[in-house]
């Protein structure tokens, strides 16, 4: 009993930690800006009244999650773009640190229902975005590099980001588990490499599949080296996490460079300043 | 107070987010549940690893699945699901998208010859569309991408009497890909319909026009 509550007070402390607040902040800065660099791009293609307004209305989805709501309160051919438009104005004013908790709230359960309203559109990297902005409610990020009146802290409680890091654990590992119960031949040494299919999908990817035929072993090596890089994730709660991040980096700029994924790899990346906390702090 | 009382607000959020988004346990087989299956598993992966195997499917079915229906409907109000099947795996057979107008062709994924409106149908939002609308017959949303490229292609090409969408089928590497259905809109009413390819199966006709 004694030892059970000795774990418990080491654990109360842990929890109270305080940390440099920049790997924060930037988390603070950077993912609303990935959402809002994202909805500009679909307006820049003059697609916002194709996927945020319904079928019946004029746009392309006509399946709408029943937990869309925004249609209550506003006409249905308005209320998806109303609902855009609040989640970019609450995520710009949480980046910028003005009214954050407010603003961030009002801005995730916005992009939710825009999410609602358009599900096909709305993809894991928007999950994994809004689930950190979720925990980053309770974070103190916005007393930091931001326009936010209240006084400048020097540190900040570490619970976020160690929150923060335990999700991106789970993701990555879902991910690596994933693909080994889906298809073993991620490890396979023989036959066509499973990157190979994922990398030279028309419908999803584009590279040439005649050209990459020859590339066999860099792909099942790469293949290999992604399972192990997911799996291997736990490191980031060690002092390699930036070592781990490197390659992390690496194998999100190889998405971005074979694959049409959009905002998924600069959305993950803007996380990673949670993994190289160390460098950016100078902690040892 | 307020140090313990936050200590165990995030076991219990920590705890959540585990029960929600368990690695692994929402791919293991739904049919492990029948006495065949179980014992071909324990056959193969012998009585500790087989063991092991069930009684994890035996726990996530029983103790976590009851845990999920009551505690998943908490992530709808901000979609913040915690299911993370990321990628697990490329098609079994190569797809791309054609686009004609008037029998002539505009758009095919991933061909620079091709390229009308490329950088809609690469953008994220809109790909998981085209893809369901190229893989099957029965996607959910090939109606509102059919009018959007015919309202598209009668802005750009206002002569245009007739839209095809054609959904092209084959195995890597893809150079003998042949056609597994389309989409066809006319004028003047610019009502869609699915055509299979094969030729015994039923002309599917649906009500959407342009």
């Amino acid at each position: 009993m004694k030892k059970v509550a000795e774990l418990w007070q080491r654990w109360v402390a842990f929890c109270a930690r305080t940390e440099d607040p920049r790997p924060q902040a930037l988390l603070r800065i950077l993912l609303p800006w990935m959402i809002l660099l994202d909805l500009g791009r679909v307006a820049q293609l003059g697609l916002l009244d194709d996927y945020f307004v319904p079928f019946q209305e004029g746009g392309i989805s006509r399946v709408q999650d029943s937990a869309y709501i925004l249609d209550s309160f506003l006409p249905p051919s308005q209320a998806g773009l109303v609902g855009v438009g609040v989640a970019a104005l609450c995520l710009l004013l949480a980046s910028l640190g003005i009214l954050y908790r407010p603003a961030l709230v009002i801005g995730i359960l916005a992009y939710a229902q825009v999410g609602h309203l358009y599900s096909p559109g709305d993809r894991a990297i928007d999950r994994v975005l809004r689930t950190v902005l979720l925990i980053w409610v309770f974070s103190d990020a916005h007393r930091f590099w931001s326009l936010n009146r209240a006084p400048r802290l020097e540190r900040i409680a570490a619970w976020p980001a160690d929150l923060a890091r335990y999700l991106l654990m789970i993701i990555y590992l879902s991910a690596g588990l994933g693909k080994l119960l889906a298809q073993p031949g991620w490890l396979a040494t023989s036959g066509t490499p499973v990157l190979y299919r994922v990398m030279t999908d028309p419908l999803a990817a584009h590279m040439d599949p005649v050209a990459m035929q020859s590339w066999t072993w860099p792909l099942r090596m790469m293949g290999w080296g992604t399972i192990l890089l997911e799996l291997s994730v736990p490191l980031i709660f060690t002092r390699f996490a930036p070592y781990w991040a490197i390659f992390g980096v690496g194998m999100h700029l190889g998405i971005f460079y074979t694959m049409d994924l959009g905002m998924f790899s600069w959305g993950m990346l803007a996380l990673y300043p949670l993994f190289f906390e160390r460098w950016i702090t100078g902690r040892k | 107070m307020r140090d313990p009382l936050r200590a165990a607000g995030i076991v219990a959020v920590g705890l959540l987010i585990l029960l929600l988004g368990t690695p692994g346990l929402d791919f293991l087989d739904s049919s492990l549940q029948r006495p065949e299956k179980r014992q071909k598993v324990m056959k193969n992966a012998g009585p500790f690893w087989g063991g092991l195997g069930l009684g994890i499917y035996d726990l996530s079915r029983k103790v976590r699945n009851p845990l999920l229906d009551f505690f998943g409907p908490l992530q709808r109000p901000f979609r913040v699901s915690q299911n993370w099947s990321l990628y697990r795996d490329g098609p079994g057979k190569l797809m791309r998208l054609e686009i004609r107008i008037d029998d002539r062709i505009i758009y095919r994924s991933v061909d620079n010859e091709y390229d009308w409106n490329e950088a809609v149908f690469r953008n994220r939002r809109l790909r998981p569309v085209v893809e369901s609308t190229v893989m099957s017959t029965d996607s959910q949303n090939w109606r509102g991408l059919t009018r959007w490229v015919v309202q598209a292609a009668r802005a750009d090409f206002p002569e245009t009497q007739r839209v095809d969408l054609i959904a092209l089928h084959g195995p890597f590497p893809g150079d003998n890909l042949k056609e597994h259905h389309r989409i066809i809109a006319e004028s003047p009413s610019w009502t869609a319909r699915i055509v299979e390819a094969n030729p015994n199966a039923q002309e599917e006709s649906h009500e959407e026009g342009g």
